[in-house]
């Protein structure tokens, strides 16, 4: 009589999984390297006047145009029901992104129905900063028409 | 012997001649970091977020910004502009030539060459495809606002009505 168990294979058996890491290792590293780790968003604008002015004219009660210059200072005017004029300089080499935003919040109380912002800049200003003084405006004002044309 | 050496004998532990190493759960932490990473890729080529920004362009960064669905490509980097890929007009330092900023800058070759680029380009693409009259501002943070001024207002002439700006957010 032949014993059962000589006949009986194991079942047990190991994958070599080594080369498995080594590949997986290698996609992990070419993955991280490859990747993009940052993030890019959009801004709307509009352009104010010209064939293309999307935003139809209507009598607003004000109109506000933010204004850049070369030195990064801003003026901040106001003109309609109120007219006003703010000259913001700039702050650490920088628009005052601060109080813009302030500045329009104000006007913002005075007239919700605002929603429109005219922003022109100085032939030399540099795009970072248009985009920080649109960053500022469209905290309050959403609609922001580059101007100038 | 005394009692302290019979003792530390004893806890002295024997350490197997074949070390095997557990890579299961090394195995195991590699697959999740790996479908981690390409599912936070796969996540990234939808939207706005699949623009290819040129190797030199710096996008302006801001803290919050907007999503874009579909849009033409437009990038002004430091020596040309580009439309949806092909060259529309040379710069020189991100700006264009001094000979252009003098005069007027509408009538100049440069806007006529921008002009000419936009309106090909429109009469290209059908009207009522996604993203059609949408341009999207890929400009790098150093240019001077008159460059960007012009391209904007050349796209504009064309009858672009949508610009989007790509900035960088969380900067």
């Amino acid at each position: 009589m032949i014993p059962i168990s000589s006949h009986k294979k194991s079942l047990e058996f190991e994958i070599n999984i080594i080369p498995i890491i080594d590949a997986l290792t290698i996609l992990v590293t070419f993955m991280l390297a490859a990747g993009v780790y940052y993030s890019i968003a959009m801004l709307d604008v509009k352009v104010s006047g010209g064939a293309s002015d999307t935003v139809p004219v209507q009598k607003a009660a004000i109109t506000i145009t933010v204004d850049v210059d070369e030195t990064l200072a801003v003026d901040v005017k106001v003109t309609g029901q109120e007219t006003r004029e703010v000259r913001l300089e700039a702050v650490n080499a920088k628009v005052d992104s601060v109080r813009i935003n302030q500045e329009l919040d104000r006007l913002k109380v005075r007239f919700p129905q605002i929603v429109t912002t005219t922003l022109i800049a100085k032939k030399e200003v540099h795009y970072q900063h248009v985009v920080n003084a649109m960053e500022a405006i469209r905290k309050t004002h959403p609609d922001v028409l580059l101007g100038g044309f | 012997m005394n009692l302290r050496q019979r003792f530390a004998k004893k806890k002295r532990k024997r350490m197997p001649a074949d070390l095997n190493l557990q890579i299961t759960s090394l195995a195991d932490v590699l697959m999740i970091v790996l479908i981690f990473l390409l599912k936070s890729i796969s996540a990234g080529l939808t939207d706005s977020q699949s623009i290819n920004v040129t190797k030199g362009i710096r996008l302006p960064g801001v803290l919050s910004g907007g999503a874009g669905k579909e849009g033409i490509k437009v990038e002004v980097s430091e020596d040309r502009v580009e439309l949806a890929g092909q060259r529309a007009a040379t710069l020189y330092s991100f700006r264009f030539g001094t000979g252009d900023l003098n005069g007027d800058l509408a009538a100049s070759s440069t806007a006529k060459s921008l002009n000419s680029a936009f309106g090909a380009y429109r009469k290209m693409t059908p009207p009522d495809s996604p993203g059609a009259s949408t341009i999207w501002i890929v400009a790098d943070r150093r240019a001077p606002y008159a460059t960007i001024q012009t391209v904007v207002a050349s796209a504009a002439m064309q009858g672009y009505q949508d610009f989007k700006l790509a900035v960088v957010q969380g900067e």
